[in-house]
């Protein structure tokens, strides 16, 4: 096991902290995205925040795959887990999201839905190898760092015959989201983007929304010190005056991304499929959908599965918290009636939403 | 809680805050008595005017056998650290057992021969039990409860409630190691690695540092379900203070520390079942550390923070770069990261 230690290194961490103090200019403030909930965490539980001058903001971005379903989609997965002969696979985090009459896919088995918490795609893949007369429906959520395996399920379903292995698509892209932060208008001076993506899909994708909107734009990783130098290369460009996109992760990530994960992922999935996220609203060609050789794995093709407009919880700041125009103890609900385990919104049950983070390692009352 | 509609649920067991509520909306009031009201892992009482404590655990580990033990060792040393905590001397144990329809025999005896001699080490002899076997299906394999008592040394008087501002926290060694070896064989999540658990009786190093500092030490605590985080949170919220702990002074295996990474979790959440938590008064807390460096099972001691005022009993940790965080108690299990 390879440990990143130097770049959990306390006093590398406080030498970039220095070099930020010297170079961040006193007459202006600097405003940054973090745009993913992994970033968004590791600021949080590394306490970094502490460490910036005072005229750099983090705003933090919409970047969590629980945190942008919609009230719908629960509704949707809920009623697929309650589909006669059916087993529904999740990621734990799912199960506690509530939808807008407060019902979760926890009701739904205590109603007795048989839902399974999984690990991966591949061991809803083996739950349906193991139930040949079950349907197994695998609720897929994430950016493309989980696309390729939902795909790779697939095809290995392909491969082996199995037929009685579906997926509820939310396989989301980042791009579409930062896009649409901002076109918002969210005023940002630059973005910190997410290394685990790239490594997937490589730095292009990135470089439309840089350029378009002229922000500043560096990708990295997930360790404290990589968050630091992130934001010190973004205070870099904006004293510059300039707007580029640059990797800080060389030592993980490639131009170019993965290729083989890549081809699995276009092969079976095709970014045409409009869909509404929390708090963005229904943004265009922003998820993917089945390729039509594929539509006999996809669940909403199998099953009547409506999604139905759904209100988002009153009170709940979730939508403008995801959008950057927020912060968690700006929301009247926050710490008090939501909290992790009574959460309202999306954003406090993941691990990775906003509110969750600041709640577990910010929270001062 | 919602005691008309509601139902239990798995987090309720997870040693975290949702059991805290269960145990105060349901048991608490059903039980009420001052032994009860005490608060702590075991219950203290005179009994012909000697001081005993009484304590008991079920276990109901998967898998049942892991790197570094099984669920018969965990059950006797589980108890008889519950025991130790209160700065008693165990005496004897129970042990009841709930087994499934099929279970193998062989298992069995496997568990039971572990428990003898986990008994043997400890020097502390099972002297009664009870066995039940329910139908295929409606148990996972066996259930172990143990339970024990122990009588307390004239002069020692450990409480969570008394823990006061200034107060040094000490820890006796690496935590995570059990819930590390645990989760990597556990179904569906099987990884590498050659961390084992730390299970271990640990009312030797107790009395040694009972002796090395007679009337310093506030209480003591095992960090078992909840780990580190929920023992800290518990005692704080217990004494009414808050506690600020030094993120580089916690010792973490760095196998540890790479598992956490991997599966996105935090090694002050994660299982131990060798280790303890003391606090003691700042005067004693070099010469305790010291006593406990002489034992198998505190070598690794070390001071890892201080209690502090805080009117919310809040935990934080002033991490290795110098900022400081909340160190939360889990609500309920910990979840691996999705991306």
């Amino acid at each position: 096991m390879i440990i990143a230690e130097d770049y959990k290194n306390g006093e590398k961490i406080k030498s970039v902290a220095k070099l930020l103090a010297k170079e961040a200019d006193t007459g202006r403030n600097y405003r940054f995205m973090d745009f993913c909930g992994g970033h968004t965490y590791v600021l949080a539980k590394n306490a970094l925040e502490d460490l910036l001058p005072a005229n750099i903001t983090m705003i933090h971005g919409p970047g969590c795959p629980v945190c942008i379903l919609p009230a719908a989609r629960i509704s949707v997965a809920i009623k697929a887990s309650l589909l006669p002969d059916v087993v529904f696979c999740t990621y734990g985090d799912v199960m506690r999201v509530p939808n807008a009459k407060g019902e979760s896919l926890f009701t739904a088995k205590a109603q007795g839905a048989d839902i399974r918490m999984v690990y991966s795609v591949l061991d809803a893949l083996q739950v349906a190898r193991e139930n040949p007369k079950k349907n197994v429906i695998f609720m897929a959520i994430g950016f493309e760092t989980t696309a390729p395996t939902a795909a790779a399920a697939i095809l290995e379903a392909k491969k082996e015959a199995i037929t009685n292995f579906f997926i509820l698509s939310n396989q989301v892209l980042t791009t579409s989201a930062m896009q649409a932060v901002l076109a918002e208008g969210v005023p940002l001076d630059g973005i910190v983007a997410p290394g685990h993506v790239c490594m997937v899909t490589g730095l292009a994708p990135f470089a439309k929304p840089a350029e378009k909107y002229r922000k500043p734009m560096v990708v990295t990783g997930f360790e404290p010190l990589d968050m630091m130098l992130a934001i010190l290369m973004l205070v870099r460009q904006v004293n510059k005056g300039g707007f580029a996109l640059e990797n800080e992760y060389r030592r993980a990530l490639a131009f170019a991304g993965n290729a083989k994960a890549m081809a699995a992922l276009n092969e079976v999935f095709s970014e045409g499929r409009d869909f509404k996220w929390r708090g963005l609203g229904v943004l265009p060609e922003s998820s993917f959908a089945l390729n039509p050789v594929y539509a006999i794995y996809d669940a909403e093709a199998k099953w009547d599965l409506p999604e139905i407009e759904e209100d988002e919880p009153k009170a709940c700041e979730c939508s403008e918290i995801i959008k950057g125009l927020k912060k968690p103890p700006e929301c009247p609900l926050f710490g008090k009636v939501c909290r992790p385990e009574n959460p309202v919104g999306a954003c406090m049950v993941s691990g990775e939403g906003t509110c969750a983070a600041y709640y577990k390692y910010r929270r001062i009352g | 809680m919602d005691l008309i509609n509601g139902k239990v649920e798995l987090m309720h067991g997870s040693g975290g805050r949702a059991m805290g509520e269960l145990l105060k909306e349901i048991f608490f009031p059903a039980f009420d008595n001052e032994y009860l009201r005490q608060g702590n892992d075991q219950a203290l009482f005179p009994v012909s005017g000697r001081r005993m404590v009484m304590t008991t655990d079920s276990h109901v580990i998967s898998p049942l056998f892991f790197p570094g033990g099984d669920i018969g060792k965990l059950a006797v040393n589980g108890t008889i650290n519950d025991i130790a905590m209160g700065g008693a001397v165990p005496l004897y144990l129970s042990a009841g057992f709930i087994i499934e329809e099929g279970f193998p025999l062989a298992d069995l005896q496997k568990i039971a021969l572990s428990m003898g001699k986990a008994a043997k080490d400890a020097g502390v002899p099972i002297v009664t039990g009870d066995t039940k076997v329910v139908e295929k299906g409606k148990g996972d394999g066996v259930f172990i409860n143990t339970a024990g008592v122990g009588t307390v040394p004239e002069g020692i008087e450990l409480s969570g409630n008394k823990p006061r501002k200034g107060d040094a926290i000490i820890l006796s060694g690496t935590i995570g190691d059990h819930g590390v070896a645990v989760l990597s064989c556990r179904e569906g999540m099987e990884f590498t690695t050659n961390v084992v658990s730390d299970t271990a009786p640990l009312h030797r190093l107790v009395r040694a540092m009972v002796a090395a500092a007679p009337g310093k030490i506030k209480c003591l605590r095992d960090p078992t379900r909840g780990g580190l985080s929920a023992v800290l949170n518990e005692l704080a919220t217990q004494a009414k203070t808050g506690m600020l702990i030094k993120e580089k002074s916690v010792p973490i295996l760095p196998e540890v520390k790479a598992a956490c990474d991997f599966l996105g979790f935090d090694a002050f959440n994660l299982a131990n079942e060798g280790k303890l938590v003391a606090i003691c008064a700042p005067e004693a807390a070099d010469t305790l550390v010291k006593a406990m460096h002489h034992s198998p099972l505190g070598r690794q001691a070390a001071v890892i923070g201080e209690v502090v005022d805080d009117e919310n009993h809040l935990v934080r940790v002033e991490t290795v770069s110098g900022g400081v965080r909340v160190m939360d108690w889990l609500y309920g299990d910990q979840l691996p990261r999705i991306c």
